[in-house]
Parts: structure tokens; C-alpha cells; sequence
């Protein structure tokens, strides 16, 4: 089985992202106004007290980066990037 | 043709009390702490050499070097247990001219083995941090000193003067004092001291090895760690291998706290024997303590049946979850309570944030809170599911390690003290009092 990685003679684009990218937060810098999870809750949950829960897990769908990315956007301290991982 | 110079292994001063703080027992054959007990306290640079010959070293090939340590298999005595030779290839490999620096501070509040050393074997850690220095090309150490003990700062800045009188220079030398916190002592914090004076740990993106002070490669290890270096250098990795274990070879030093004769005792171990025969040994023979701390605060609770059959070797310990750290050894006697030891430690740890994560802030003052009320008898079974909850959601947290340690600290205090948590959930009065372990501007000793 081979992995789309570059368009298709239609010109279509292909659903999976060719880097392995993961979301970190800088604890030192999250206070927890809470926007990244609600702009991408199959990655980031909330602790008790509203601090981001970054999940490990590698983002392969370009779907999930557009979203990715539009919740590190979103986060007004900056607290979040999107970092490439092996 | 025979070496001049005898590798340590000594016989020596056994239960010998240095100064207030510092005891020491080099009855185990010794290394780091091998040789005689002088006057002064501190070996001089001549007595040092005098003792264990002049370093000796090529300079002109740090490859070799780097290969010596790293067949010595020495890893980081501060609580990492990073093996030393892998920070020495990734510096060499960064590219731009490492830094050096000897992180003594040690804040861990029960630990005495570094100062122990920067009293009495000064050299070894200065020849180990020249060592390391020539290792990777550098010609430049730091020796980050814990605040508030200028009595530590004194004793190497006098090394320091001896070796620039006597020595050729090689290496330039500078004390630093940080300030007398805590995490002031995590490398990121060091680092961050150094480079802009404020201790603050930080976000590690790449390794400090790679890239530390203002993006130069820097060189961080306990002061423990570099005074083995002084010795491989001299005596070779395969007689480093010979003491230890397999897994992690060399001798270590340990800090044994708490409810025994001399609490604060620091102890050389050349071999993994059971914590059981470590504690005959500094006396405490008559009664099984009632738990173990090990590792320091920010380590986990051993049942005391438990610890005395415990295998004091780091490799072992990290495999069954209690790992060695920093080697302190926390005796809680009979009639203390754990519950009220961890909540003081808690509390204190709390204090000692350094602010900078929200899980950090909030989380470490309500697990002290709690657990207070859990001691006084007053606290409810829910409680104890928020306690569990709380470590839970501040384990792996933040920029630096702390509140996982703090974390560690409440699982295992959850688990050990099990029998007394439910005691105190029937708000029966703890009849337990006193303190066992010590923390800062606090009297140490309780037994009486």
C-alpha cells in the first residue's frame, strides 16, 4: 500500500500531511483561557483547572493540521507550537 | 612498571563527624571519600596530588577522553542518571565551543554529598570539571554554588586559588552563587541564571548539551558526577567498572536522613548491598523504620519491610520504580507519621514553584492542603480520590520536573500509607508526632 504524499493527476490534495508534526504547550506560558480545546478537542482536553492537555499523538491528516493550527493561533499567550517529531 | 599512585580503597574514618552538617563514613572502601582527614578539612591541591598523582592528561586528544568516560558508563549522580558521555558527544557535535558547568547547588534539602565533597575532596571535582572541560575542547567551567552557603563558595574559591598557583592554568575557573531555591538547582534554571541571572527553569526544546547558555553547547552535571571523572581518568574505566553494578558502574555517594544516630550522614557505597545492611551500619539496628524515602523529596515512600531488603543500586532501583536520584535515603522511624511528613514536604515543595505553571501553582498548594487535613483526621474518603486526581493532573507538567516530583511523593505516600490513611479517614487523632525529615529552617533532629 502506498501512502499519497503529493497530489493526484486531478490535482486533488492528498489527505495526509508528509512531515510528522505534534502539538507542544510551554506550561510557562498556557493560563488556561481554554480556546485551543475548543478549537481542537480530538487533541487538547482541560485539566481541573482549565491548563491545556496536549496529546502526543502525531498529526497525520491535513485536516487535522488546518484545525491544528488555527487552535495555535488562537491561544493569546502563544503558548502553543506545532513541532515537527521523528 | 608499577603505578606510583595506588587507586582509592581505603579503610578509613569510619563514623567520623566533619562538621555540623556533614558526617561521613569511608568505612566501605572508599573512593571519593578515600584518604585521610585533615585539619584544614579540605585537601589541598598538593595533598591531593600528593595522594592520588597529577592529573595528567592529554590534551590534545579529547577523543579519547570522551572515550575513557564513556567506557566508564558514568552517569549523572544529580538524579537523572544521564550517562555524562552523551551530553560530551552531543556538545562536541553542536558545533560552537561548549560550556562547562558544575551544578552544585544542591537544594534537595535533606542531601549533603556535594557539599560533603566541595569540603573535603575540592580537587576531584575541579580536576573532574578540567576533565570534562578538555573533553569537548572547552577551556571554560562554572561552578553554580547553592545560595546561602558562602561557606561552600569559600572552601572552592580557596581550591581554586591553590590550583591557579601550583596548576597550569589550562582551565579558567568561576564561582557563581545562585540563589538558595530549590528549582534554582534543575538544569534549565541553572542554565538560565547563568545567562541572564534569573533561575528560572524552562521549556527544553533541545538538549542544554546542544544548546544552553545564549545557544552555546553547555555541560551540566551534578558535582558528584564529575568527581568520579577525576578518578576514571586516572585509574581507567575498566577500575571505575569494578565498583557498582553492571548496569550503572562506579561507587556512589548516598545521604542518609532522618530518623537514625546521625541524621545527615554521607555515605560511599561500592557495592549494591541492601539498604537493611547500609542502616546497620550508621546504627540504626534496634527497630524497622516505619518507611523509606528514596531518592529525595521528589522520590517515592518504600515500606519499611521493603526497604531494608532493597538492593541499594541504581539500576535496580529505577527498574522496580523507586529510583536512586540524588541518593537520599529518608529514614522514617516507628512512631512517626508519613502522612504528616509528606504533607510538610508537600507544603514545602509547593512554596519552593517556581511559578511559572498554572498545573505547578494550583496543583502543589491543594495537594498540601489536603493531605494536611488528611493527617489532622479530617479529611474524607473523597478526599483521598482528589488527592490521587490532583497527582494525576500535574504529573508531566510544566517546564521542569517538580510537580512530577511532587507527584511521585503523593502516589507513593497513597499506596504505603494506605493502613494509616484509613486510621486517620475515621478521624481518630494521630498519635504520631514529631518530624522526621528535614526541610529547610526547621530543626533536624526529633528523636529526643
Amino acid at each position: 500500500m502506498t501512502t499519497p504524499m503529493t497530489s493526484d493527476e486531478t490535482g486533488r490534495e492528498t489527505k495526509l500531511v508528509p512531515l510528522r508534526l505534534k502539538i507542544l504547550v510551554d506550561g510557562t506560558k498556557c493560563d488556561a483561557h481554554g480556546i485551543c480545546a475548543l478549537r481542537l478537542p480530538e487533541r487538547i482536553s482541560l485539566d481541573q483547572w482549565g491548563y491545556a492537555l496536549v496529546s502526543d499523538q502525531k498529526i497525520v491528516r491535513r485536516v487535522t493540521l488546518r484545525r491544528a493550527r488555527r487552535a495555535v493561533a488562537a491561544c493569546p499567550n502563544g503558548a502553543l507550537e506545532l513541532v515537527e517529531t521523528l | 612498571m608499577t603505578p606510583a599512585y595506588r587507586a582509592p580503597n581505603d579503610h578509613t574514618h569510619e563514623g567520623l563527624v566533619v562538621n555540623d552538617s556533614v558526617a561521613f563514613v569511608g568505612s566501605v572502601n572508599a573512593r571519593l571519600l578515600a584518604g585521610p582527614v585533615y585539619e584544614s578539612r579540605a585537601e589541598t591541591f598538593v595533598q591531593h596530588e600528593a595522594r592520588l598523582g597529577p592529573l595528567g592528561v592529554d590534551r590534545s586528544s579529547p577523543h579519547r577522553l570522551r572515550s575513557l568516560i564513556g567506557s566508564a558508563r558514568l552517569v549523572g549522580r544529580g538524579g537523572g542518571e544521564f550517562p555524562l558521555s552523551t551530553k560530551l558527544d552531543a556538545a562536541t557535535n553542536a558545533g560552537a565551543t561548549p560550556l562547562v558547568v558544575v551544578n552544585a547547588s544542591e537544594g534537595e534539602p535533606a542531601s549533603k554529598k556535594d557539599a560533603a565533597l566541595l569540603q573535603l575532596r575540592p580537587h576531584l571535582v575541579l580536576d573532574g570539571a578540567e576533565v570534562v572541560a578538555m573533553s569537548v575542547g572547552s577551556s571554560d567551567v562554572t561552578i553554580y554554588v547553592h545560595g546561602g552557603r558562602p561557606e561552600l563558595s569559600r572552601c572552592i574559591g580557596q581550591a581554586i586559588r591553590e590550583r591557579n598557583v601550583s596548576g597550569d592554568g589550562a582551565v579558567t575557573f568561576r564561582i557563581v552563587e545562585g540563589p538558595s531555591r530549590y528549582v534554582a538547582g534543575e538544569a534549565g534554571a541553572v542554565v538560565s541564571l547563568l545567562e541572564r541571572g534569573v533561575a528560572l527553569p524552562r521549556r527544553k526544546s533541545v538538549p542544554l548539551a546542544v544548546a544552553g547558555i545564549a545557544g552555546q553547547p553547555t555541560i551540566v552535571s551534578n558535582t558528584e558526577t564529575y568527581a568520579h571523572a577525576a578518578l576514571i581518568v586516572r585509574f581507567g574505566s575498566k577500575w571505575f567498572r569494578e565498583a557498582g553494578s553492571v548496569d550503572t558502574p562506579g561507587s556512589t555517594l548516598l545521604t542518609i536522613a532522618g530518623s537514625v544516630p546521625t541524621p545527615g550522614v554521607v555515605i560511599e557505597i561500592l557495592h549494591p548491598v541492601t539498604l537493611g545492611s547500609i542502616l546497620a551500619r550508621v546504627g540504626e539496628v534496634s527497630r524497622r523504620p516505619r518507611a523509606v524515602l528514596l531518592g529525595g523529596y521528589a522520590g517515592v515512600w518504600i515500606d519499611g519491610a521493603t526497604a531494608l531488603l532493597a538492593l541499594i543500586d541504581r539500576h535496580w532501583l529505577r527498574q522496580v520504580g523507586a529510583p536512586l536520584g540524588c541518593g537520599v535515603v529518608g529514614v522514617l522511624g516507628d512512631g512517626l507519621c508519613g502522612l504528616a511528613e509528606t504533607a510538610r514536604i508537600l507544603d514545602w515543595m509547593a512554596g519552593e514553584s517556581s511559578g511559572q505553571c498554572g498545573p505547578c501553582v494550583t496543583g502543589l498548594p491543594a495537594m498540601a492542603e489536603i493531605m494536611f487535613e488528611l493527617a489532622d483526621g479530617r479529611a474524607s474518603a473523597r478526599d483521598v480520590v482528589t488527592l490521587q486526581r490532583l497527582a494525576v493532573d500535574v504529573r508531566g507538567r510544566g517546564a521542569c520536573g517538580h510537580p512530577t516530583g511532587a507527584a511521585n511523593l503523593l502516589e507513593s505516600t497513597l499506596d504505603v500509607f494506605s493502613s494509616e490513611i484509613r486510621e486517620h479517614l475515621r478521624g481518630r487523632s494521630c498519635e504520631a508526632l514529631g518530624i522526621g525529615l528535614p526541610l529547610p529552617h526547621e530543626p533536624i533532629d526529633v528523636s529526643q
